[in-house]
């Protein structure tokens, strides 16, 4: 400390003059900072959560090695996957089915639901597995959080924020049933804001035996814009383009042939901190899937029919998180919706169909005392053609140390009928090859055929009360939480297509009564799901995964989830950059609604991973293995969906 | 009259402690209430035979700064600022007492070649990278790595800190940034390889200024963060250690007191007492089960400065 001061008074005045305000003083250590982790920025742990939720994030994702985005939900314990079709992928929490109806699914909080028929249709969202951060996966209705349809859980697909993906990446991969992918995406910053964009390209053969192929081009973007220090404005969007083989060669009226997809979105959230730390949140969404398709039938060389559907949602809402004290928050928002269809084939119109709905939230959750929480929440939507209703939820925390989290709650939901359960008037226009009217090539035949479908539309929506107890603990020391969650739930007004005479099959010839929807029988659906994670050391991990699932009813379907399912994951890190994860499954024999039975099976996915350094870039290269155990039959009972060994090499560099 | 009030004065000369300093110059670089915190108890610290007389740095001018460091009074700069124009014109052979200043910038300063070892000396605002390292694995048990975004400036603090996280069986990722556009890939690289974040200040790598986007990308990485003072906690830090101005100016008082009683100032140190503060918000959020409070200020204690 003590220099002297001649030698160093010559240096001083060569050298440049400090600059003072960079300097380091006792300011920066005195400073008053702004409470930046606000308690409406801060997410609710998954303790105080009123739901079970499974959180599959990041490091899970990228281990597993799936490269389909509904595997991925193999992860979380309840959630069924499986496939009809090489591109055709079912995710159901309870119920499984091949439109599967029941389930909120959103991407960054825009709902991916279809209008049309319902359910997702994940090979058509401009998402890439790279692109996402997380997913939640919440088990157990909860509309008060999540709005309409959050009927048997909610999917929450969250993507990784620009800032997080800076630089770029190109990822190739390729696998038997000659499947190839390429990803390559930039991320950067600009003056106001960062930005991601993601451009892919995959292709896939599908199951054997079955007309499955698929082929897809996706662009996205993502754009986090900082409009001052208290607000910001997200924007996305997105397409996605390709074909998928559709028809089977022993169905006379539904002969192979290609259906064209399309489908883009566009969403903007806008997020603005108030002085006094509550948060306003404005979002505005746009979705469209359009699928259209030329359907050969082998009756007349050359008939065809048109088999084209668009849906699509306009979506607006605000919101307005709220804390009052330390102990009260709450949230209330409101938001109006448009779907949109068209389809002569569906609707029997060449217009579009419209339905439009409204609704008002509001949740509220508070610490009562030390040890006891309480959630609660109410959803009201008016939804055209079926009116309003309320959907109200509380649950009750108690939680005696920080370690461990009872709950028990009480939930209702009501999953609104889509349009084609409405307004469905499937009627078969024929062509001939010159696309002309069926009767131009053989006098007589009807232009239009009967309806098969002809919806009267007195359906009214399904409704679920649910009733629950949980229990979250976890043990720092050893590593180890668990998630317990014993459910009883009702289903009433459960919608299904069926003949007015109650038999399946009464579609046929003229004079028949058409196939109509209706509400059926309730439906009492109780189980238990658990998920246990143990890291036993900080490069491993052990995850364990059972649900089992009582179906009881008077409805056809008496088994159509399975009643058992595990699943065993094991990620580890070696040195050197070598990754390694096994996961074992196991899934009861079951008969999803509309399909054949499947026997129970087993099916061992492995992945082996390398990472590695050139100069500044990050490498990986990466072998999986799906299915090692053996061929299964997957979703349905047939020869074509026999589910075998896929094995897939990729290779990523981040440079 | 006079021979008693005579005889009262040399009793007076008599019973006074040898070497009695006599008076002791604080000068504030601000008349914040930090500063004001620090004056009042190095009143207490420094004892009833010292007295002591607070300035203010606007107060005072070249001449008259000149004019103390000339005396053998103590002078005890507090804040950088202060010190600083103390070091500029110190012209004398008078003691300083630096208080409540980083020990980076107080490596920084130069004084005159003739004041001797022994009459300078300083207590400083920031922690030793013994107590962080210490509050971070009492908070974090589990934690193997933990990150440090730290500028050039700090080189001193982050090369300190990874030898003693060595001997605790830590690893630390240090990212260096030159600029403020070299933080944001430095934070994102520094938090996919960490357990926790260790936040030392920087005025490039944390600051009133970018705390917001360091604190918000932390969260979602949903890595917590140790902080270095009570400010940075509220705002999100899940910990902070930090020793306030009281309990920098009761040690500073302390050291006041050595100078009278031996001639002599303790060699320059980070001050001994101090606080932590939690944010169990953050924590709960973060899923975070903190240990009991008292396990954590005993292991802190145990630790040797």
């Amino acid at each position: 400390m003590v220099i002297h001061r001649s030698l160093i008074f010559i240096c001083l005045v060569l050298a440049q003059p400090a600059q003072a305000q960079s300097e380091l003083s006792e300011t920066d250590f005195l400073a008053e900072m702004p409470t930046v982790l606000t308690a409406s920025r801060l997410s609710q742990p998954l303790m105080d959560a009123p739901n079970s939720i499974t959180v599959i994030d990041r490091k899970q994702i990228e281990a597993s090695g799936y490269h389909n985005l509904a595997d991925l939900f193999r992860l979380a314990p309840g959630m069924y996957v499986g496939f009809k079709k090489g591109w055709f992928h079912n995710v159901t929490h309870t119920f499984a089915d091949q439109y599967a109806r029941r389930m909120q699914v959103m991407v960054d909080g825009r709902s991916v639901y279809l209008p049309s028929i319902g359910g997702v249709r994940w090979d058509t969202l401009p998402i890439a597995i790279q692109d996402i951060e997380r997913i939640e996966v919440v088990r157990g209705p909860n509309a008060a959080s999540f709005g309409a349809n959050a009927f048997t859980g909610i999917i929450n697909i969250i993507t990784r924020h620009p800032d997080d993906v800076a630089g770029r990446m190109l990822q190739i991969a390729s696998g038997n049933h000659d499947r190839r992918e390429a990803l390559f995406r930039w991320a950067g910053r600009s003056e106001r804001g960062s930005h991601r964009v993601s451009l892919g390209e995959r292709q896939d053969d599908g199951f054997d035996d079955h007309h499955d192929d698929e082929n897809s081009r996706m662009l996205n973007y993502r754009g986090e814009f900082e409009l001052g220090s208290r607000e910001n404005l997200s924007l996305q969007l997105g397409a996605l383009w390709g074909n998928r083989g559709e028809g089977r060669i022993t169905d006379v009226s539904f002969q192979p042939h290609d259906q064209a997809v399309k489908s883009s979105y566009f969403q903007a959230d806008y997020q603005l901190l108030l002085p006094s730390g509550n948060k306003l949140l404005a979002k505005l969404f746009f979705n469209s899937l359009d699928t259209t398709e030329d359907v050969p039938v082998s009756l007349f060389p050359g008939a065809y029919y048109e088999a084209d559907l668009l849906a699509q949602r306009w979506h607006t809402e605000i919101e307005l998180d709220s804390s009052h004290g330390d102990d009260l928050r709450s949230a209330i928002g409101a938001y109006i919706r448009r779907d949109s269809v068209r389809s002569l084939l569906y609707y029997n119109d060449t217009d579009k169909l419209h339905v439009d709905s409204h609704g008002l939230f509001g949740h509220l959750e508070w610490r009562m005392a030390n040890a006891w929480l309480l959630n609660t929440g109410i959803f009201w939507e008016d939804y055209e053609m079926v009116g309003s209703r309320f959907s109200p939820r509380a649950t009750v925390h108690w939680q005696p140390s920080a370690q461990h989290s009872f709950r028990f709650g009480v939930s209702k939901a009501y999953r609104n009928p889509v349009l084609f359960e409405t307004s469905a008037d499937y009627r078969i226009r024929l062509l001939t090859a010159d696309g002309l009217p069926i009767s131009t090539q053989v006098p007589g035949f009807p232009d239009v055929l009967f309806p098969d479908i002809l919806a009267t539309g007195n359906v009214v929506p399904e409704s679920i009360i649910s009733r629950e107890l949980g229990y979250i603990g976890q043990w720092p020391e050893q590593d180890i939480t668990l998630d317990v969650r014993l459910f009883r739930e009702r289903i009433a007004n459960f919608i299904d297509v069926q003949c007015p005479t109650g038999k399946k099959g009464c579609k046929g010839r003229v004079g028949d009564p058409y196939r109509d929807w209706y509400n059926l029988e309730d439906v009492l659906q109780q189980g238990y799901e658990i998920q246990a994670k143990w890291h036993p050391a900080p490069n491993n991990m052990l995850m364990l995964n059972h649900a089992y699932l009582d179906i009881d009813t008077d409805i056809d379907y008496q088994e159509y989830s399975p009643p058992h399912m595990t699943g065993l994951h094991w990620m580890h890190r070696f040195g050197r950059g070598v990754d390694m994860t096994l996961s074992h499954y196991w899934v009861s024999s079951f008969t999803a609604i509309d399909q054949d039975r499947i026997a129970s099976y087993r099916r061992l996915d492995a992945r082996l991973a390398k990472s590695f350094h050139i100069k500044d870039m990050r490498g990986q290269i990466a072998l999986t293995w799906q299915n090692l155990s053996g061929t299964y039959m997957d979703f349905h009972d047939s020869p074509r969906n026999a589910f075998d060994r896929r094995t897939n090499i990729s290779f990523q560099l981040d440079f | 009259m006079l021979r008693r009030i005579a005889c009262h004065f040399l009793f007076c000369l008599l019973c006074a402690p040898a070497g009695a300093a006599g008076v002791v110059h604080l000068i504030l670089s601000d008349d914040g209430p930090a500063y004001q915190e620090v004056a009042t108890a190095f009143r207490g610290g420094v004892g009833p035979w010292q007295s002591v007389k607070v300035w203010l740095l606007a107060e005072l001018d070249v001449a008259q700064m000149q004019g103390l460091t000339r005396a053998n009074d103590l002078l005890a700069p507090v804040g950088v600022k202060a010190t600083r124009f103390v070091a500029e014109n110190h012209v004398g052979r008078a003691p300083v007492l630096a208080l409540m200043i980083p020990r980076a910038t107080s490596e920084k300063l130069i004084w005159p070649a003739g004041l001797p070892r022994k009459h300078l000396s300083a207590v400083f605002i920031d922690q030793p990278p013994e107590r962080s390292l210490a509050l971070v694995q009492a908070v974090f048990p589990d934690a193997r790595s933990v990150g440090l975004v730290v500028s050039p400036e700090n080189d001193s603090v982050a090369k300190a800190l990874v030898k003693v996280a060595a001997r605790r069986n830590l690893r630390i990722n240090v990212a260096s940034v030159t600029g403020p556009e070299d933080l944001p890939p430095a934070l994102r690289r520094v938090l996919s390889e960490s357990d926790v974040l260790l936040l030392v200040p920087d005025s490039i790598a944390i600051n009133a200024g970018n705390a917001q986007n360091v604190l918000l990308t932390t969260y979602r990485f949903r890595i917590p963060v140790v902080g270095f003072s009570q400010g940075l906690t509220k705002a999100g830090a899940v910990a902070s250690v930090y020793s306030s101005p009281a309990q920098i100016g009761l040690q500073g008082g302390q050291f006041a007191l050595r100078l009278n009683e031996t001639g002599e100032l303790p060699a320059p140190r980070h001050a001994s007492e101090n606080s932590i503060a939690f944010n169990p918000h953050v924590a709960r959020s973060l899923g975070l089960v903190l240990p009991n409070e008292a396990d954590i200020r005993s292991k802190l204690e145990s630790t040797s400065e």
